[in-house]
């Protein structure tokens, strides 16, 4: 078996098959690792549309998107490794890098130019917003939810309760429905939803089903099962308040409240994470702090499209391919740390060079209706542009023109001049 | 009567404030960028339609215990709970390649059901 590639991927979701197709393009060898039994990642149980409108240009649900792309792969030479588990990555003195993995035939070890870390992004638990009250079954994720009824024909539960307005709470809103279970509500910590406009209305409006904002579930009440939950809302510091406790009786607790990279593969590797993302910091390339270890999708920034985690993972698997073909050089000199101000949470890459047009990617924090972009450099204004609205659930593109980067110094920061 | 109605032809999603008469005629419509989100909006105030997307048993697959479907076109929403009663009951076979119609004209709607995804 041939145990050198040009460039290794790790994972194959749309992340990982779309820089496997761009990488391969560029006549080098590649390996992609996936650790499920198939290709497609969470798409294939995201049974709903709504994706490819950008990319594809038409609207295509979630295993449409990823046949696509699995037949795309499949004209390619890439060479797919599935129900293989990547256990660590390490690296030599000559700046070849090794991936071990395992599966039923054992561990085996690849050594490559260039790594594209495409893994995805795991669900944040109970445990993480410490939801008090017993511990009982009947307490899921909306994506585990999502795969026992769209995938494994399971059914979770009767009467449901869903903590947390992102777009999966919502599309499993409307799912739920659909089989016949009983959604009694959506709760929402934040003052406003989370997710998409478009899925607020065909989720939830369509199925009557009531969204409650500034509420958030504050016990989990039951012996072996989920009896009921206990919500409460919150004030502006997102605090409960006393006597507004209210106890809906359910049989099933779906979370729905956020999603985290996962980097401990990389992070063992010694790739720096930005805790804003808890993805790698990467340069304009998407190369990480370690040169050849390239970062795209999910595990790098969690985005709301996967369009454009198909857009970003075809730019880095090109410039993965080009780096491991010698091609280009890791970008180290003539760059510019880009910084972000509140509301702007975080900006994709946090470096750019200098000469050339720059495309920084980032979210803010809270929903501004009306407000304009200023840049500028070691506190000189380079760039303004035209107000607009800005929401949390939807990632943003700046792009600024070379022209105006070469009047930067050493640094850009980008932040948002609130309007009337 | 006035109503707040996402466009969903496009990534764009423009969200339309519209007025209607009783006869739910558009009198007013503010919001969209481009004519097809008035054309959304007649046909969202009078008869809305999805896309409608569930799940079939199948049988002799390899890894797969259910297929996902979708309708080929945006289907009445009130045709939508009668078609999730006919794919509850329906059992297909593999092999299916993405496409394959599973259900032809479904509740005399002109639309088909068709697979999402192929399944070896």
């Amino acid at each position: 078996m041939n145990t050198n590639y040009d460039v290794i991927v790790i994972g194959g979701g749309p992340a990982g098959m779309a820089a496997a197709i761009e990488a391969s393009k560029q006549n080098t060898s590649v390996a992609l690792i996936e650790r499920n039994d198939e290709l497609g990642g969470i798409l294939n149980q995201c049974i709903h549309p709504g994706f490819g409108l950008k990319y594809f240009k038409e609207e295509l649900t979630g295993p449409e998107y990823a046949q696509r792309l699995i037949n795309e792969l499949q004209e390619t030479t890439v060479k797919v490794f599935l129900s293989s588990m990547v256990l660590s990555i390490h690296h030599d003195d000559n700046q070849t890098h090794y991936v071990t993995f395992i599966n039923e035939e054992g561990n085996t070890t690849l050594s490559t130019k260039a790594i594209i870390l495409a893994m995805g992004c795991r669900e944040r638990t109970r445990g993480e917003i410490k939801i008090p009250g017993s511990r009982v079954a009947g307490v899921f994720t909306a994506g585990l939810a999502q795969r026992y009824i769209n995938m494994d024909n399971f059914k979770p539960g009767n009467r449901f309760v869903i903590l947390g307005s992102g777009d999966i709470g919502l599309i499993m809103a409307r799912r739920l429905s659909l089989e016949g279970m009983k959604v009694l509500g959506v709760y929402e910590l934040m003052p406003y939803a989370n997710g998409l406009f478009r899925n607020i209305k065909n989720c939830l409006d369509d199925f009557n089903i009531p969204l409650h904002l500034s509420t958030t579930v504050t016990k989990v009440i039951g012996k072996d099962r989920v009896e009921a939950v206990e919500v409460s809302k919150v004030d502006e510091n997102l605090q409960p308040i006393p006597g507004t406790e209210e106890v809906i009786p359910c049989d099933t607790l779906l979370l729905s409240i956020g999603l985290i990279p996962e980097n401990e593969i990389s992070s063992k590797a010694g790739v720096e994470l930005n805790p804003a993302t808890n993805g790698a910091y990467v340069n304009e390339r998407f190369e990480t702090n370690i040169p050849g270890i390239f970062s795209c999708g999910n595990v790098l920034h969690v985005h709301d499209l996967a369009d454009n985690v198909t857009a970003e993972a075809n730019i880095t698997g090109k410039n993965a391919a080009l780096y491991a073909l010698g091609l280009t050089s890791s970008i180290r000199d003539n760059t510019l740390v880009v910084h972000v101000k509140t509301p702007i949470g975080y900006s994709v890459p946090s470096s750019i060079i200098k000469n050339e047009n720059a495309s920084i990617f980032f979210r803010v924090r809270k929903p501004i209706s009306n407000a304009v972009m200023v840049v500028t450099s070691n506190g000189k204004e380079i760039f303004r542009g035209n107000a607009k609205e800005y929401k949390p659930s939807i990632m943003e593109c700046q792009i600024i023109p070379s022209k105006i980067l070469s009047e930067a110094n050493d640094e850009i920061t980008l932040s948002l001049e609130e309007g009337e | 009567m006035k109503m707040r109605i996402c466009c969903t032809t496009c990534p764009n999603e423009c969200e339309l404030d519209v007025e209607i008469d009783e006869n739910k005629k558009i009198i007013q419509a503010t919001g969209n960028k481009c004519p097809r989100g008035l054309t959304f909006a007649e046909k969202e105030v009078v008869d809305p339609e999805r896309v409608l997307a569930s799940t079939v048993k199948v049988d002799g697959a390899k890894h797969n215990a259910l297929l996902p479907v979708r309708t080929n076109e945006a289907l009445p929403l009130r045709l939508h709970f009668n078609v999730m009663h006919q794919l509850e009951t329906m059992h297909v076979h593999a092999p299916i390649k993405m496409g394959d119609v599973i259900i032809h004209n479904v509740c005399d709607s002109g639309i088909d059901v068709i697979a999402s995804r192929n399944i070896d």
